[in-house]
C-alpha cells in the first residue's frame, strides 16, 4: 500500500494534465509554528483531499542509512499513544476514507481522501502523528520486514527496475541521488528503531511540512481548521545548512563524467537503450528548465515527435521517446531512449538516437516551436477537476521550494521560450553534461 | 438480544451484580478512551463544521432521434466534457482464430488518422486542442473515452466521429504497430507478474477458450493481420446495437443529445459478433507452479464469485471487503502483512463479469515466506465458510461504504465511466439514489451465509517462482 513514487511521476502530471494562471484556485497561509497551507477549492463532489508533504526524502539519510525516510513512512502507520497499533487505519476505514503515503527522493508525502464531514477526522489523525509517533519493537521488526518484501517486488522482481537502478547509481556517483528510495536489502536489515525515531524527531515538524487541502472547502474554513489541529504544535528546532552546502552535498562531482554501461540479465529478452544528461533542474535555472521542457516534448514526447517520426514510423527503432525530470531539489535529468528494431544492434540504436536529436536541434524552426507551446498549455483547464491531482501538483511544487507562481506563471514562461533558449540549453548539456549511456541486454547464451 | 432475555432465570442478586458490573465496565471504558486512547473520530464528527452535503447532481437518459441512449450528469463546475463508451462483446475475445490481437491492434490504430486526417495531424489536431481520446480492447467489450476542454468540443466530437467511421488503418502504420507488439510480447516475458497472467489465464479458462488468450495476442497472428482486417474488424464490431454511452460535464441534455448523434449515428445498425460462451472454469482446489528463478514467489488465486446483479451480491460484496478487500484493514492483511510481515500486499477482490463471476486474489512474498502465507490464506478461507464474520466486522465495513459514497464523483472523466458501468451492470438510473439503502440492507446473516457458500471450497491458486514442492 504504502508506495515509493519517482518524481517522474509527478513531472508527468504536470506536462500532461499542464497547469496555467489563475486557473487553480489556490490560497496559501502559514501557521505561527510555520506549518504552510494551501488551499485549493473544487466544490464540484462533497470531499476533501488532504495531502500533509514533509520535505524530507531519502536524499536526507544519513551514509549507510538508506531507507530510513521509506521505513519512517511506514511506521507512521504503526500507532501513537493517543491512536495505538494499527488504529490510524481501522479510523480512517470506519470514516470511508482512502489513505495512503509515498515517499521520494526530495520529500515524502502522507495523504487522505474523505467525505468533507469526516475531514476533520483525518485533519485530527495526521496532527497527532506528526508529534506523537509511537511505535514498539515488533511493529518495528514487522515493518522492517514488509519493507523488504517491498523492495523484492518492486525492484528485485523487475530487471528493468534494477537497470534504473544502476544506472542511477553510476550517473549521480556520490550524490545521495544515487540511492535507490527504498535503501539496499543490507541497509533496510540493518535499520533500527532509534534510527528511525531520530529521523523522525529531526524532520517532522510544522515548519518543514506543507498541508495541502484540496476539494469542497474554502480559505476561512481552511484556516480554523489547520489552526485547530495543527496550530499548537510546537515548531521543529532542525539545524539550517546553507544553501551552499545542500548544493554541494547534492552535486554528482565536479567532473564531467561520460559512462557506457551495459547490464546482462537472464530475463531480458530484448534490448534497451537509454541516454541519460544531469542538466539543470527547474530550481536551478528556470530559463534552461522550460527551453528543455519544451525541446523535450518536441523531440520525443508524444505520437508526432520527432523521434517517433522519424525512428519509429520509419521502422529504425520498435520504440523512441525523451523525457525531461526538471522537479528536483539538485539537478534535472534528460533522458532518451530506444528500443531497437528488430535486426538493428544497441550500438547503431545509440547512434540513431545521437543523431535523431542533433537532427532535431539543428532543423528546429519557430513553427515548430510555437505548435509544441499551443500543446503544452492546451489542456491546462484539467488540473481543475480532480482535487486529488491538483493537491499533488501543488504539494510536490511546495514541498521542492517553488512559490505557487510557479504554477501560475507555467504559462507565461512556457510561451516566452525561444528558438534561441533551446538551441542554448541543449548545446550546453551536449557539450558539457555528465552522462550515461546504458544497454540493458539479454543474457550471453552458453555456446552449444 | 437472545443472551438478555436468558438472564431472567439468574436470581435477581446476580442480575443486581451484572447490573452493577455493566456499569462499572461503562465507567471503566469511557475512562479508559478518555485517557488512554484519547481519539474519539464520533465525537469529532458530531462536531464538526464541515457538515455532510449531498451530491445532488443525478443521472438522467436522453434518447437520439437514431435511437441511441445516453446517461448523463450534468456538471458546469470546471469547462471539460467527458464521454465513456463501450462496445459489448466486442473485445479481444471476438478476435477470429488465427486473427488474436486483432481488436487490440485497432484500439491504437484507429488513433493514427482518419478521414482528411494522416497520423500526424490527427494527433496534432488532438494535443493542440487539449483533447484526450483513447480505446482498449478489453477482454469481453471494447470501449473508449474523450475528455476535452469545452471550448474544443467541436473538434472534440468530430475528431471521434472520423476515428470510429473512416479510420485509415494505413498499411505502413499497421507495420509499425506489428513489430511493436511483437517487441511487446517479448516484454511480456521479462517481468513474473505478466508471466504469471497468461498461465493463470490458461489454467483457469482453458487454453482452447478465448479467454485463456494472449491479451497481447500471438505473434503469427499479429503478424498475418492486414489492413482488411481491421476493416472487417471495424464493420462488425463497433454498432449502435451494442454500444453504451455515459456522458458527464459541461454539457446540458440538448447538447449531449446533438454530441452522440453526431458521433455514433453513422455507425451500423447492428454488430455481427456472436455472443461467445461462457468458459467452463477450472475452479477445482488445485495449485499449478511455474517455476522459475525469481527473488519472489507471486500468486494467483480464484474461487467461484456471483454476478453483479445476483441477489447475493451486496452480502459477498461485504464479505469479500472484510475478507481480503482493499485497504491493509481486512483479515488477510491483518494476518499476513501487519501481523507477520510476510508480505508487502495481500488483496481479493470480486469480478463481476458476466461470464465469469470469480472472487480473485494476489501476493507475493520471498519463497521462505510463501508456506506461511499460503496456511495464513487457507486458514483463513477456511475459518471464514466455517464462521463467518463478526457483527463488528460488518459495521465497520458498513461504515466504510457508506461514508465513503461521495468519493466516487471526484472526476468528469469517472462520471462518465461509472454512467457507463452502471447501464453494462444493468444497475438502473436510479442507482445513486438508491446505493446505500442496498448497503444498509445487508444483514450478517446474508453475509455469512454468502460466506459459507462461497468460501466453502478453497481457491485454485497459478503461482510462479521457486516453491518447495516437498510440503
Amino acid at each position: 500500500m504504502k508506495k515509493i513514487i519517482q518524481l517522474a511521476v509527478w513531472v508527468c502530471l504536470f506536462f500532461v494534465s499542464d497547469v496555467s494562471a489563475k486557473l487553480l484556485p489556490m490560497e496559501e497561509f502559514t501557521l505561527d509554528n510555520g506549518l504552510q497551507v494551501i488551499v485549493v477549492t473544487n466544490t464540484k463532489a462533497p470531499v476533501v483531499k488532504q495531502m500533509l508533504w514533509y520535505k524530507v526524502g531519502s536524499i536526507d539519510e544519513p551514509a549507510g542509512k538508506g531507507g530510513a525516510a521509506h521505513l519512517l513512512e511506514h511506521l507512521m502507520f504503526r500507532g501513537t499513544s493517543k491512536v495505538p497499533g494499527s488504529s490510524f487505519n481501522d479510523i480512517i476505514a470506519r470514516n470511508g476514507g482512502d489513505s495512503n503515503a509515498f515517499t521520494s527522493t526530495d520529500f515524502t508525502a502522507y495523504h487522505e481522501f474523505v467525505d468533507v464531514s469526516r475531514l476533520e477526522v483525518a485533519m485530527a489523525l495526521e496532527a497527532d502523528r506528526m508529534v506523537n509517533l509511537n511505535f514498539d519493537d515488533d511493529a518495528f521488526d514487522k515493518e522492517r520486514k514488509i519493507v523488504f518484501q517491498e523492495r523484492q517486488q518492486r525492484i528485485s522482481n523487475n530487471p528493468a527496475a534494477q537497470f534504473a537502478e544502476a544506472v542511477n547509481r553510476i550517473l549521480w556517483q556520490n550524490s545521495p541521488y544515487a540511492r535507490p528510495v527504498t535503501g539496499t536489502e543490507e541497509e533496510i536489515l540493518n535499520l533500527t528503531p532509534e534510527d528511525i525515531r531520530g529521523f523522525y524527531r529531526r524532520y517532522y515538524a510544522p515548519d518543514n511540512a506543507i498541508l495541502v487541502l484540496s476539494g469542497d472547502i474554502d480559505r476561512p474554513s481552511a484556516k480554523m481548521l489547520a489552526e485547530k489541529y495543527f496550530g499548537n504544535i510546537k515548531k521543529g528546532n532542525r539545524p539550517q545548512i546553507s544553501p551552499e552546502q545542500e548544493k554541494t552535498r547534492l552535486l554528482a562531482g565536479s567532473y564531467q563524467t561520460l559512462h557506457h554501461f551495459e547490464m546482462r540479465h537472464p530475463e531480458i529478452k530484448t534490448p534497451r537503450v537509454i541516454r541519460r544528461y544531469l542538466v539543470p533542474s527547474l530550481k536551478e535555472n528556470s530559463n534552461k528548465a522550460y527551453a528543455l521542457m519544451v525541446f523535450s516534448k518536441y523531440l520525443g514526447e508524444g505520437d508526432s515527435s520527432f523521434l517517433n517520426r522519424e525512428l519509429v514510423l520509419n521502422g529504425k527503432t520498435a520504440a523512441a521517446g525523451s523525457f525531461y525530470d526538471s522537479l528536483s531539489r539538485g539537478a534535472g535529468v534528460f533522458s532518451l531512449s530506444a528500443v531497437p528494431a528488430d535486426g538493428r544492434t544497441p550500438e547503431e540504436t545509440e547512434t540513431l538516437l545521437d543523431n535523431g536529436l542533433k537532427q532535431a536541434l539543428s532543423g528546429l524552426t519557430q513553427d515548430d516551436i510555437e505548435r509544441e507551446k499551443k500543446k503544452m498549455t492546451a489542456g491546462l483547464v484539467y488540473i481543475r477537476d480532480n482535487p486529488s491531482d491538483a493537491a499533488l501538483l501543488v504539494g510536490q511544487m511546495a514541498a521542492l521550494g517553488f512559490d505557487l507562481e510557479e504554477i501560475d506563471n507555467y504559462e507565461e514562461n512556457i510561451k516566452k521560450v525561444s528558438l534561441a533558449d533551446i538551441k542554448e540549453a541543449v548545446s550546453d548539456m551536449l557539450s558539457s553534461s555528465s552522462s550515461i549511456t546504458g544497454f540493458l541486454l539479454p543474457a550471453v547464451k552458453e555456446e552449444q | 438480544m437472545h443472551r438478555h432475555y436468558r438472564r431472567h432465570k439468574f436470581s435477581t442478586a446476580v442480575l443486581n451484580f451484572l447490573v452493577a458490573g455493566i456499569f462499572v465496565y461503562a465507567v471503566w471504558t469511557g475512562y479508559k478512551n478518555y485517557a488512554f486512547s484519547g481519539f474519539d473520530d464520533g465525537r469529532i464528527n458530531a462536531n464538526s463544521v464541515l457538515k455532510e452535503k449531498k451530491f445532488d447532481k443525478m443521472p438522467v437518459e436522453v434518447s437520439t432521434p437514431s435511437g441511441l441512449k445516453v446517461w448523463l450528469i450534468e456538471d458546469h463546475t470546471v469547462p471539460i466534457i467527458a464521454l465513456s463508451f463501450i462496445f459489448e462483446h466486442a473485445g479481444r475475445a471476438y478476435d477470429p482464430d488465427g486473427q488474436n490481437g486483432r481488436a487490440g491492434i485497432a484500439a491504437n490504430m484507429l488513433l493514427y488518422g482518419a478521414g482528411t486526417y494522416n497520423r500526424r495531424q490527427f494527433q496534432d489536431e488532438l494535443e493542440l486542442n487539449g483533447i484526450q481520446m483513447a480505446f482498449s480492447a478489453g477482454r469481453e467489450d471494447f470501449s473508449g473515452m474523450l475528455v476535452t476542454p469545452s471550448e474544443n468540443k467541436k473538434t472534440a466530437y468530430a475528431l471521434l466521429r472520423t476515428a470510429l467511421t473512416e479510420p485509415r488503418f494505413n498499411s505502413q502504420d499497421l507495420s509499425v504497430e506489428q513489430a511493436q507488439n511483437i517487441e511487446a510480447l517479448k516484454i511480456q516475458k521479462e517481468r513474473p507478474e505478466s508471466v504469471l497472467s497468461l498461465a493463470f489465464a490458461g489454467e483457469l479458462f482453458g487454453a482452447e477458450h478465448p479467454y485463456g488468450r494472449n491479451p497481447l495476442g500471438d505473434e503469427a497472428d499479429i503478424m498475418s493481420l492486414d489492413s482488411e482486417d481491421l476493416k472487417t474488424w471495424l464493420q462488425s464490431s463497433l454498432a449502435k446495437d451494442n454500444l453504451i454511452i455515459g456522458m458527464a460535464g459541461d454539457v446540458t441534455p440538448d447538447e449531449a443529445t446533438a454530441a452522440v448523434e453526431e458521433i455514433f449515428s453513422a455507425l451500423p445498425a447492428h454488430n455481427a459478433n456472436r455472443d461467445i460462451e461462457a468458459p467452463k472454469m477450472n475452479l477445482k482446489p488445485h495449485t499449478r507452479n511455474v517455476e522459475r528463478d525469481t527473488a519472489q514467489v507471486v500468486s494467483t488465486f480464484a474461487a467461484a464469485g456471483t454476478s453483479r446483479t445476483a441477489a447475493d451480491f451486496y452480502p459477498l460484496y461485504i464479505a469479500n471487503h472484510i475478507f481480503g478487500g482493499s485497504g491493509l484493514t481486512s483479515r488477510l492483511s491483518l494476518k499476513a502483512r501487519e501481523k507477520e510481515g510476510l508480505t508487502y500486499g495481500v488483496y481479493t477482490y470480486l469480478s463481476t463479469d458476466e461470464k465469469t463471476p470469480l472472487i480473485l486474489g494476489q501476493f507475493s512474498s520471498t519463497p521462505e515466506n510463501y508456506p506461511a502465507m499460503r496456511k495464513i490464506i487457507t486458514d483463513e478461507w477456511r475459518r471464514f465458510a466455517d464462521k463467518g464474520a463478526t457483527a463488528e466486522e460488518l459495521e465497520t465495513a458498513r461504515s466504510y461504504l457508506l461514508a465513503s459514497y461521495n468519493l466516487r464523483f471526484d472526476s468528469v472523466a469517472g462520471l462518465a465511466d461509472m454512467l457507463a458501468a452502471m447501464q453494462k451492470y444493468n444497475l438502473g438510473l436510479d442507482f445513486l439514489q438508491k446505493r446505500n439503502d442496498y448497503v444498509n440492507a445487508v444483514t450478517l446473516e446474508e453475509v455469512n451465509t454468502a460466506a459459507a457458500r462461497y468460501y466453502s471450497v478453497m481457491p485454485m491458486e497459478v503461482n510462479i517462482g521457486k516453491i518447495d514442492n516437498q510440503e
